[in-house]
C-alpha cells in the first residue's frame, strides 16, 4: 500500500456519468426530428379579459404556440400603460399562469385587469400617491399583473395564484386584486 | 423602447443575430489553451454559433419560446441544487426577457446558450471554479471534455427539456437528502443575532449557567419547536429534558454523546443556519463530481464520518465504524469495483513504511521485523530471496538500499490487514481490510491508517459482497474459512461499486441530515473556492 501523502481531494474515475450524459445524448439522437413535429401543441383556451380603467374588451384563444404576431401585438396593446399609451412586450408566462388558474378553479368569467404594463413615468407617478408601489416594478418590465375575477373570491384567486405562479404573488383586499409576475418567488 | 413595436421579420432577427455573433469572431477558435471550452463564454459561444449557423436557436421575433422558459427556470432555481443563480448571468436574462428589440434578442439567445451550457456542466460534474482556483486540490471537479457543441445539439434534440434537466443531478438518496437539507436550513429563521457562546467551562446536567438559555433557543429552532422556551420554568438551568435534546445533538453533530456541553458541543452550537446552508452546498459540490448512480447494491465509505455502509436495492442494510487515513497521509476520494477478498491475507509492506518506520525500529532492534512476523526478501522480483533480518547491520543500511528490499509480513492474528482484505485494484493501492488493533474502533476519531480503510466488522462485509442469488454465505463459512489458516482468494461473481467519499453533511435511511467533523480540513478550501466571490 503506497501512503497517499497529497493534502489533495483526489477522486477517480467518472466512468458512469460520462456514460450517463453520452446515453442520453444517443437516445435525444434517436429522436433528431424537429420537436415541433413531435411535440403535442396544448389545445388553445379562451381568454377573455376586462380592462377596469379603459372599460375594454379582449378575447384571444391563447396557447404557447398561438401566441405570436397578430395576437401578441393585440394583447400588448390591450394591456398598455392606459395613462400613456405606451406599448409593452408582456411576458408569456403570466398567460400560461392566468391558463391554469382559470382551468384549475372551473371559473367561466373574464379576468378583470387592473393594471398591466406601466411605464416609468407612471410607476413614478404612482409612487407618489400611494407607498404600495416598488420603486422597480416587474410591471415596468411587462412581467407583471394585477387581476380578479368576477365569479371568484379574490382570496380563492390568491391561493390558486401562490399555488400556480413560481413567481411573486400579492394580495390587496381593500383593492380586491392580486399582483402576480415572473420574478422570484414571494408572497405578501 | 418604441411606442408600437414594429413588425420584424424572422429574416430581420437573423441578421440581428450575425451582427451581434461579430462579437464572437471564428479567429477565436485558433486561440484555444488548455482552458477547458466553457471557461470562455467567447470561445463556447464563438464554437457553437459557428457550427449550427448564426440563427436565434432559443427566442423570435415574438420573444422567448418555450425552450427557453424552460431553460431560464433551471438557471433562475440553480439555488436549489446549492449553486448560484448568478453565476448563470439570470438577472441579466430576465432584463431581456420582454425587451424586444432584434439587438436584445439576439443578445438573449447568446446569454440563454451560453449560460445553459454551462449550467447542465457544472450539476452534471461539478463546477470548474473549483478547478480554476485549484487544479490540483480539485482536480475532478468539472469535466475538461465537455463538449458544449454536442450539448446544445442534444437540447435542440430532446423533446422533454423539463425531464432532461432533471435528470442530471446526481439521482441517489444521498444528494436528494442533502437538497432537501438545503432547504429546510435555509428556511431557519433566527431572532437576534447568531453570536458565538462564550465561555469555556463545560456544562453539565444540573448546572445553572445563564448560556443555557441561548442553547435552549437554538436547540429549539434546529427542531422546529417553538414552544420549547416557554416550557422551562428555571431557563438557566440545565434539565433533564434539554439534556435528551443536547445527547440527539451531539449524534447528529459527530460529537461524543456524553451530554456535557464540553468546547466541541458549543463550537457546533456556534454554527449557524446559514453556516450550515454553505456545509451542504460544498457537501452536495462534492457529490455532483462523483458518479451520479451509486448502484444497485453498492459499499458507500464516508471518510468524514469514520463510517462504511453497505445498501442494497436502495435500503441500508447496516453499518460500521472504519479506521481511514491520518491527516499525513489522506484516505483518497474516488469510486471503483470490489473484485475479489483475501482471507488470512500476507502484507506487503509498502516502501514508506519500510523506509519510514521499519528501518528505524530495525537500527534499534535487530529483531524487530522477526517479533513481527515479517520476512525480509531481497528485492520484490519472484526470484527474490529470503533473508535473515537478524543477520544484517542495519546502521549502514541507506533509505535508498531499504526501498529495495521487500518485506512481507506472515498471515496471522497480528497482520496488519487482519483477516480479511477486500480488493479493488486501483492506483492509489487503497484497499478496506481488517485490522487486529480493534481497540481503535471505539474512538471517536479515528483517522489512525496511512490511507487504506480499516473496517470493524470484517466477517460481516465479506457475507453482504459474496451473498446473491444462487450463492449464499454466511457468517460461519467465512469463520470456518479463516480458521484454516491459509491465503484464499474469493472472487466476487458481480464486481460491488464501493464509493470512497468525503461528506462532512450526508443524510440517514429516515432522511434525517446529519454533520460531522472536516477531519481533512477540507470544507474551508472548497468554501473558498465555490462560495466567496
Amino acid at each position: 500500500m503506497k501512503s497517499i501523502s497529497s493534502s489533495g481531494e483526489n477522486h477517480g474515475r467518472k466512468i458512469s456519468r460520462r456514460f450517463f450524459l453520452l446515453a442520453s445524448a444517443q437516445i435525444a439522437a434517436a429522436v433528431l426530428v424537429p420537436s415541433s413535429v413531435l411535440a403535442t401543441p396544448s389545445e388553445p383556451k379562451t381568454l377573455r379579459f376586462y380592462h377596469t380603467h379603459t372599460g375594454e374588451r379582449i378575447s384571444v384563444d391563447y396557447s404557447p404556440e398561438t401566441y405570436k404576431g397578430s395576437m401578441r401585438r393585440e394583447l400588448e396593446y390591450f394591456l398598455r400603460d392606459f395613462r400613456t399609451g405606451e406599448v409593452h412586450r408582456i411576458d408569456r408566462r403570466l398567460l400560461d399562469v392566468l391558463t391554469t388558474i382559470q382551468h384549475n378553479c372551473g371559473s367561466h368569467s373574464c379576468y378583470e385587469i387592473i393594471s398591466g404594463y406601466r411605464s416609468a413615468k407612471t410607476n413614478a407617478f404612482l409612487r407618489k400617491k400611494s407607498s404600495g408601489v416598488a420603486k422597480k416594478s416587474y410591471h415596468m418590465q411587462g412581467r407583471a399583473m394585477d387581476i380578479r375575477l368576477a365569479d371568484l373570491d379574490t382570496k380563492v384567486l390568491r391561493d390558486l395564484a401562490i399555488k400556480f405562479n413560481r413567481g411573486g404573488v400579492g394580495f390587496y383586499p381593500k383593492s380586491d386584486f392580486v399582483h402576480i409576475d415572473t420574478g422570484r418567488k414571494r408572497r405578501w | 423602447m418604441p411606442a408600437v413595436d414594429g413588425i420584424a421579420s424572422e429574416e430581420d432577427l437573423a441578421r440581428a443575430m450575425a451582427d451581434h455573433l461579430e462579437c464572437y469572431p471564428v479567429e477565436l477558435l485558433s486561440f484555444k489553451d488548455q482552458k477547458p471550452s466553457i471557461a470562455s463564454e467567447d470561445v463556447c459561444l464563438a464554437t457553437i454559433y459557428h457550427e449550427l449557423g448564426a440563427k436565434p436557436l432559443w427566442v423570435s421575433v415574438d420573444g422567448p419560446g418555450m425552450r427557453a422558459e424552460i431553460i431560464a427556470r433551471y438557471l433562475k432555481y440553480a439555488d436549489k441544487e446549492g449553486l448560484d443563480p448568478a453565476d448563470y448571468q439570470v438577472e441579466k436574462i430576465e432584463g431581456l426577457w420582454t425587451d424586444p428589440s432584434l439587438e436584445s434578442l439576439a443578445k438573449l439567445d447568446t446569454l440563454l446558450t451560453y449560460n445553459m451550457v454551462k449550467y447542465i456542466h457544472d450539476v452534471s460534474y461539478g463546477q470548474l471554479k473549483s478547478y480554476m482556483v485549484n487544479p490540483e486540490l480539485f482536480a475532478e471537479a468539472g469535466e475538461r471534455g465537455f463538449d458544449p457543441l454536442k450539448m446544445v445539439e442534444t437540447i435542440l434534440a430532446t423533446e422533454n427539456l423539463d425531464e432532461f434537466f432533471q435528470s442530471l443531478p446526481p439521482q441517489h438518496h444521498q444528494y436528494r437528502g442533502l437538497r432537501k437539507g438545503l432547504l429546510h436550513y435555509g428556511l431557519l429563521k433566527y431572532s437576534g443575532k447568531w453570536k458565538d457562546l462564550s465561555g469555556t467551562e463545560s456544562i453539565r446536567p444540573g448546572d445553572e449557567d445563564e448560556r443555557i438559555v441561548e442553547i435552549r433557543k437554538r436547540i429549539a429552532l434546529l427542531e422546529n419547536d417553538n414552544k420549547e422556551i416557554s416550557k422551562s420554568a428555571e431557563p438557566s438551568v440545565y434539565d433533564h429534558e434539554l439534556l435528551k435534546k443536547v445527547v440527539l445533538f451531539q449524534q447528529t453533530h459527530g460529537l461524543v454523546q456524553d451530554g456535557i456541553i464540553g468546547r466541541n458541543t458549543i463550537q457546533e452550537l456556534n454554527k449557524s443556519p446559514e453556516d450550515r446552508v454553505d456545509q451542504i452546498k460544498i457537501n452536495m459540490a462534492r457529490w455532483r463530481w462523483q458518479d451520479h448512480g451509486l448502484g444497485d447494491k453498492y459499499i458507500l465509505v464516508n471518510i468524514a464520518n469514520y463510517s462504511l455502509y453497505a445498501c442494497k436495492t436502495g435500503e441500508l442494510k447496516f453499518s460500521m465504524p472504519v479506521i481511514v487515513g491520518k491527516f499525513q497521509h489522506q484516505t483518497p476520494v474516488f469510486s471503483d469495483k470490489i473484485k475479489y477478498l483475501e482471507l488470512n491475507p500476507y502484507w506487503n509492506v509498502p516502501s514508506s513504511i519500510a523506509v519510514n518506520e521499519d528501518l528505524p525500529g530495525l537500527r534499534k532492534n535487530p529483531s524487530y521485523l522477526v517479533e513481527k512476523n515479517i520476512r525480509l526478501f531481497s528485492n520484490w522480483q519472484k526470484d527474490g530471496v529470503e533473508i535473515d533480518s537478524t543477520a544484517i547491520n542495519w546502521k549502514r543500511v541507506t533509505p535508498s538500499e531499504m526501498a529495495r528490499f521487500k518485506l512481507r509480513q506472515d498471515p496471522g492474528p497480528t497482520n496488519a490487514l487482519g483477516r480479511v482484505k477486500f480488493v479493488f485494484p486501483n492506483h492509489y493501492s487503497v484497499y478496506l481490510h481488517d485490522s487486529p488493533a480493534k481497540r481503535l474502533f471505539s474512538e471517536q476519531k479515528r483517522s489512525f491508517s496511512h490511507g487504506c480503510i480499516r473496517v470493524s466488522e470484517p466477517e460481516k462485509l465479506a457475507v453482504f459482497l459474496l451473498d446473491e442469488e444462487g450463492s449464499e454465505w454466511n457468517i460461519e463459512q467465512i469463520h470456518d474459512l479463516i480458521s484454516q489458516g491459509k491465503r484464499k482468494v474469493l472472487k466476487i461473481r458481480l464486481p460491488v461499486p464501493v464509493h470512497i467519499t468525503y461528506q462532512t453533511a450526508w443524510v440517514d435511511k429516515d432522511d434525517e441530515i446529519l454533520f460531522n467533523g472536516d477531519v481533512y480540513g477540507r470544507d474551508e478550501k472548497l468554501y473558498k473556492a465555490l462560495i466567496i466571490k
